[in-house]
């Protein structure tokens, strides 16, 4: 009989033996005591040996004989499921699956020696590498290759006054759970710097995939000696070494995605010959998947070409009044409408990913502030413009820092006001209409009105005669540059920066933010974003001849104001509205363009520009309309006013307002 | 002035074996706990400049007692000794606050060499 013939159900069945498992894995990772999940695997281990030995693949029936024994161990309670353990198991599932591609493909197998060794360690509670390899850590230089972004990163740092490092570590050879000291590394060195990259990777560490070197670059307010005191005060160290990142050397090299991968490049050949007897690293096979990477660029392309698109299809729909066409043309509408949405969805991520990072800080705040913290999280698949996603993180992590380090009380303060002793935070996202709602709220002792208006009075912000504060004033005050009530300066926040950046960060991305609260029982932040930042709608204007955009969501109101309705203040032109005072400005003379010269009413679009309302005289209003907006590169594009410009349905380019800018 | 040592560890034996070592080296072992609950009791009493603290006892465990101590004072200095293989939870310790970590079976100069580096 010839057994080749069952190749395929054995490679298909053996693939289906891994998947679950990887699956078993998991679960069983998260409850180690769950002995059913540890039966199933000792048996999928044991069948695919069996299975494996039977087609005469000995490599792989070796390899699976050594990880069921550890599976043996464990289910007979002989091995304590730690996490070494479960680390080595999933390594060993990794190297089965290049085994098994390997031998189904007849390609060469790779030696596996080192896993066969890690595994044997695990169960013999032998050190991982079988001999140890020389000490050579004077041959690996105190320096490592950084990619594009983290070479801005650390440009931005210097120019902001901190000095950057590389900071090389050489643990103890004998050192036991290598990847907790290097925690404790970790720990120490955050103190008093960011850490910008590690080389190996974080993950590496954590895995104890290295010799006993590794190099991080940090940030630091800190000088040199101080850096290299702080570590050298480290248990089982043996060597630190602190050198300063030079930028300008050519170090400039294009990289390959991922940073753990293709950093290091000086680094990685050094290291490599003192981790002989770390298990090498495990490629693994790639298989189709159901989805396809793609450039952003080439999709910000695709995505700009349909605006266009639909812009054109605008006009066109405007100019053809034919009866016999409308059928067509409605079909055309109907698709061109259906492509602008299709090509949205592709900007669009889920917050998830950036909710995700949420319950790690939460738990670590938690920890470090001794409050218990429950942390919710709905809505994490809503999804929004990638871009908007992007910039939204820092915002969040700010309002959240400030729930727990001003929001909650300790746990005392909150059993004695017959709460529940865990204070709850929570973060959702959810779609209104054309928006997206983020909401970040905590039931913790809410606005303390009171002490927000003796601040502000303090500060300046209201006058000492000033009555007590709304919630809504309260808000608006918090969000004011400079503002902080935080009596004691903690690590958390209460710097006194910050819930003003948070506001001006949502405000570029054409946002609004608003507080609620019941002094004593909550606060609710909710920060309105728009979906996409690719298509807006505007109102588009005329002035001095020029056909400009004014994003929709800034305007409250047009006008018909007549001249002699215009009064003079300290010289400026105002006009009553409603009995408030409306400042008057004319949009052409704010950009530099001839200021308007006709007689007769004036059209005023009413626009709020961080919570004041300012009119702009224009020449004429076309309308409202969906633009896409395209960035002004290069020179131009830091221009005062301007936001950037779109192209329009008959060809001609429009500028697209940036009312933040435009005044003050 | 000889630096103060509190022990924390539910067997008898391993609290003599780490008096030993600690007196030996200098330092003044001013208090042994058995579990949590008393190592946060003799930590109010007797303030020691470090502890040891052991994590799997009865009663309170070691990561509770150091939140309790941290929580009580944030400067102690505490060195969580752990077994082989409770690598989750000396994480968990040292980012509740534990300064350091030994990890059993001891070895005596690791053990000195932790309470000389976090009294630094």
């Amino acid at each position: 009989m010839d057994i080749s013939s069952f190749k395929e159900v054995f490679a298909a069945e053996a693939r289906d033996y891994l998947q679950s498992l990887n699956e078993d894995l998991l679960s069983f990772e998260n409850d180690p005591s769950d002995k059913t999940t540890v039966d199933d695997m000792f048996r999928a281990a044991h069948s695919l040996k069996g299975m494996a030995g039977t087609m005469g693949f000995d490599e792989l029936a070796e390899f699976t004989h050594e990880m069921e024994s550890v599976l043996d161990l464990l289910r007979n309670g002989e091995l304590e499921p730690s996490q070494e353990v479960i680390n080595a198991l999933f390594a060993s599932v990794d190297t089965l699956e290049v085994l098994l591609e390997q031998t189904i493909n007849e390609e060469p197998i790779t030696p596996v020696r080192e896993q066969i060794a890690m595994l044997e360690a695990v169960t013999h509670k032998r050190p991982a590498s079988a001999a140890p390899s020389p000490r050579q850590e004077e041959e690996i230089p105190v320096s490592v290759e950084l990619d594009e972004f983290k070479r801005e990163t650390i440009k931005q740092g210097l120019e902001q006054g901190y000095s950057s490092f590389f900071v090389k570590v050489v643990l103890r050879a004998n050192t036991v759970l290598k990847s907790v000291r290097v925690y404790t590394v970790f720990q120490a060195v955050e103190e008093i710097a960011t850490i910008i990259q590690s080389n190996p990777s974080v993950q590496e560490l954590e895995e104890e995939e290295f010799d006993d070197t590794f190099i991080l670059t940090i940030l630091t307010k800190e000088s040199s000696e101080q850096v290299l005191h702080r570590v050298r005060n480290i248990s089982e160290i043996e060597h630190v070494e602190v050198a300063p990142v030079s930028l300008d050397e050519g170090q400039a090299l294009e990289q390959d995605e991922g940073e753990s991968e293709g950093a290091a490049i000086e680094t990685a050949a050094a290291v490599e010959k003192v981790s002989t007897g770390a298990p090498s690293p495990v490629v693994r096979h790639h298989r189709p998947e159901a989805l396809v990477r793609v450039e952003t660029e080439r999709l910000d392309k695709l995505i700009n070409l349909v605006g266009e698109l639909v812009t054109s299809r605008t006009q066109v729909l405007e100019m053809v009044q034919v009866e016999d066409s409308i059928g067509a043309l409605d079909q055309l509408d109907r698709v061109t409408t259906e492509l602008q949405y299709a090509a949205m969805s592709l900007r669009m991520v889920a917050i998830k990913q950036v909710f995700d990072r949420f319950p790690r800080m939460v738990r670590d705040l938690a920890q470090s502030s001794g409050k218990d913290i429950n942390l919710k999280i709905y809505g994490e698949m809503t999804e929004l413009d990638r871009s908007i996603v992007n910039q939204i993180g820092d915002p969040l992590v700010h309002l959240i820092r400030n729930s727990i380090d001003h929001g909650l009380e300790s746990t005392a303060d909150r059993v004695a006001k017959g709460k529940p002793a865990a204070g709850t935070i929570t973060l959702g996202a959810r779609h209104e209409g054309s928006h997206i709602l983020i909401e970040i709220s905590d039931d913790g002792q809410g606005l303390d009105l009171e002490r927000i208006r003796e601040k502000a009075i303090e500060k300046g912000l209201l006058t000492p005669d000033h009555g007590s504060i709304t919630v809504e004033e309260a808000g608006d005050l918090l969000f004011s540059a400079g503002f902080s009530t935080a009596e004691q300066v903690t690590d958390l926040s209460g710097r006194g920066v910050g819930l003003d950046a948070v506001k001006s960060t949502v405000e570029s991305l054409s946002g609004t933010i608003e507080i609620e609260s019941e002094p004593g029982h909550y606060m609710r932040t909710t920060i309105k974003l728009p979906l996409t930042l690719a298509i807006i709608k505007a109102l588009m204007v005329v002035a001095d001849g020029e056909t400009l955009a004014i994003p929709i969501q800034a305007v409250r109101e047009n006008l018909q104001v007549e001249r002699s309705q215009i009064k003079t203040v300290q010289q400026n032109d105002v006009i009553m509205l409603r009995n408030e005072v409306l400042p008057l400005y004319d949009l052409a003379e704010c950009l530099g363009f001839k200021p308007l010269d006709t007689e007769g009413p004036l059209s005023v679009i009413v626009v709020e520009i961080r919570g004041q309302k300012v009119g702009f005289v224009v020449e004429d209003l076309i309308g409202q309309q969906e633009i896409v907006i395209k960035s002004i590169g290069g020179i131009l594009s830091d221009i005062r006013g301007i936001a950037g410009a779109t192209v329009l349905g008959n060809g001609t380019i429009a500028l697209i307002i940036d009312n933040s800018t435009l005044i003050g | 002035m000889a630096k103060t040592v509190m022990i924390t560890d539910d067997t008898a034996f391993m609290r003599m074996t780490l008096k030993n070592v600690i007196e030996k080296n200098g330092y003044t072992v001013v208090a042994e706990a058995a579990d949590g609950e008393e190592a946060v009791a003799l930590y109010k009493e007797f303030k020691p400049d470090m502890v040891t603290m052991d994590i799997t006892m009865p009663k309170m465990d070691g990561i509770t007692a150091i939140k309790e101590i941290m929580k009580f004072d944030p400067t102690a200095k505490i060195i969580v000794c752990s077994a082989m293989g409770q690598k989750p939870m000396v994480i968990e310790a040292l980012s509740a606050g534990a300064k350091d970590f030994l990890v059993k079976p001891f070895d005596a100069e690791r053990v000195v060499e932790s309470l000389r580096k976090i009294s630094s």
